[in-house]
């Protein structure tokens, strides 16, 4: 064989390797407008604030203190873009991207949520834009006729979207801390038929976190007409009773009933033996007996439930569910 | 060296199929070992420089999620690598095995009394220290075989000759002495030839 041929196989062969393996080290970088650079993992991202992982803990910047924001990869970068162009409300701009992230990583669900959030908006795009004017002329109409005090505008505007929540998803909703908890459910409505409960906590919607929002924003994200279905993700407190005759060779199957699996998110749920046991597939479980699972190894974790005091244990989940509102117009 | 021998080019590659079997195989082993040694190593190193670090800054998940992404690259890598290691162990055996099936047919020609043939070996084959040497075998060889054949001649010759002498009648006895005693020459010499070999 001519050297020249076997040259060529090996830089055939060779550079896509050497392009894999080539160093890609980075981190979350912020830099702050007093001209700090933290280095992190972004952990949470909230409205007006973002947790930070770091080798000395975790720490929370205030959005409006941070001057510039680089995330780890291309793809986050991308997402991260797409998320302030919606919140410029230039959603074309958003759209595509939400597509390049998709692109780079076809698996990414934040990627997948905003594209599929954004087709509806940008569909009923026109619809909302004459809605917008009718209810801007109702408005100014009614600001002719008598002088309202601004709070109390605010206070009927709530009590009306609360209304508008109770017919199209069947819930009210009450600020419970930082996160907005489902108050009351009507057992007929489409919520509940998804498999929300009362004192479930909605801590997403779109994959969007709404921790730290008003009763206001979050009334105004479920109320959302972008489309008819609607991406929430809820937080609920699971009580399991362990198996009484476990022993060390218990399996976690026969111990909660479920199995668990260590995915990119975290803690997940997986081979549910029974709904009955109130796990899901693919739940997320944040923290078990209180204690975050977010740094805590599968090992640990198995651990922790299987040495639970008093023959229970008390499983914190996050749970994805698609609502499809009956009424939205 | 015989005239006749032709420069040649060698077209097949994998030539001692089972043979070259045996090395592409081992050449494999020995990458994949090589691979798994380094991946254990650098695991090893990085888990106990920076493993407690990473598990408190990364998220588990993520950490897992990057660790099966270093396992899949690794192993793409070999993935990928492996055809040319293939490629390359067909090339560098048949640089032996080449050789070895020139030496067996070579060896089988001359078991059949053929010694006019030569091995020539191409630019870069192994085993030209052993060709050489049974080239150099070869080259002392064939003068004494040569030399033993022409002798053989000259006896055979001689021999027809005496007969015919013996058959003559007018021959006379010192004649035929001088004739038997060139035979006895013919055969003394043929016999130090053949003494010039140990079997």
């Amino acid at each position: 064989m001519p050297s020249k041929l076997l040259i060529s196989f090996i830089i055939f062969f060779l550079s896509p390797v050497t392009c894999h393996l080539s160093p890609a080290l980075y981190a979350d970088t912020i830099y702050t407008n007093d001209g700090k650079e933290v280095k992190g993992i972004m952990v949470e991202d909230y409205k007006d604030r973002i947790k930070l992982s770091t080798p000395d803990g975790e720490i929370i910047l205030m959005k409006k203190d941070i001057r510039e924001l680089y995330m780890d990869t291309e793809e986050d970068n991308l997402i991260k873009l797409a998320e302030q162009a919606s919140e410029r409300s230039d959603y074309s701009k958003a759209y595509g991207l939400y597509e390049k992230a998709l692109k780079i990583n076809s698996d990414s669900k934040r990627a997948r949520d905003g594209v599929v959030f954004l087709q509806g908006m940008l569909f009923r795009k026109d619809q909302a834009i004459k809605e917008d004017a009718v209810r801007r002329q109702e408005e100014l109409e009614q600001a002719q006729g008598a002088i309202v005090p601004a709070g109390k505008t605010e206070e009927k505007g709530i009590e009306e979207d609360i209304e508008k929540l109770k017919k199209t998803l069947g819930i009210t909703v009450r600020m419970d801390g930082s996160f907005p908890t489902v108050g009351a459910i009507s057992a007929e409505s489409v919520a509940y038929e998804a498999g929300m409960r009362q004192g479930d906590k909605i801590v997403g919607v779109w994959g969007r976190l709404t921790g730290y929002l008003s009763l206001k924003e979050v009334m105004a994200m479920l109320l959302e007409k972008s489309s008819l279905e609607l991406k929430l993700t809820i937080e609920r407190d699971v009580d399991l009773a362990l198996n009484p005759r476990r022993n060390i060779l218990t399996g976690m199957k026969d111990l909660i009933g479920a199995s668990l699996n260590m995915d990119f998110d975290g803690l997940v749920v997986s081979n549910v033996a029974s709904p009955d046991t109130g796990l899901r597939q693919s739940d997320l479980i944040v923290a078990i007996n209180g204690k975050s699972t977010r740094y805590m190894p599968l090992k640990s974790a198995v651990k922790a439930i299987r040495t639970s005091k008093g023959g229970t244990v008390r499983l914190t989940i996050r749970r994805e569910m698609l609502i499809w509102r009956k009424d939205w117009s | 060296m015989p005239e006749n021998i032709k420069p040649f080019r060698r077209k097949h590659y994998f030539i001692a199929r089972k043979f070259q079997t045996k090395y592409v195989g081992l050449f494999l082993i020995f990458m994949f070992l090589t691979g798994a040694l380094c991946s254990y190593i650098i695991y090893y190193t990085i888990m106990v420089l920076l493993g407690e670090k990473l598990a408190n800054v990364y998220p588990q998940g993520r950490l897992i999620a990057i660790i099966n992404t270093v396992n899949l690259r690794i192993l793409l890598s070999l993935v990928l690598v492996t055809p040319l290691v293939v490629i390359i162990s067909i090339f560098l055996s048949h640089k032996i095995a080449g050789p070895m099936f020139r030496m067996e047919r070579f060896l089988t020609t001359m078991a059949t009394g053929d010694f006019t043939q030569h091995i020539t070996l191409r630019k870069g084959d192994e085993l030209k220290t052993l060709a050489e040497r049974i080239n150099f075998f070869l080259d002392s060889i064939r003068p004494m075989i040569s030399a033993q054949k022409s002798q053989l001649n000259e006896l055979q010759k001689d021999a027809e000759e005496l007969k015919t002498n013996a058959e003559a009648k007018h021959i006379d006895k010192p004649e035929l002495a001088k004739g038997a005693e060139k035979l006895v020459n013919d055969v003394k010499s043929l016999a130090l030839e053949m003494e010039k070999l140990k079997i």
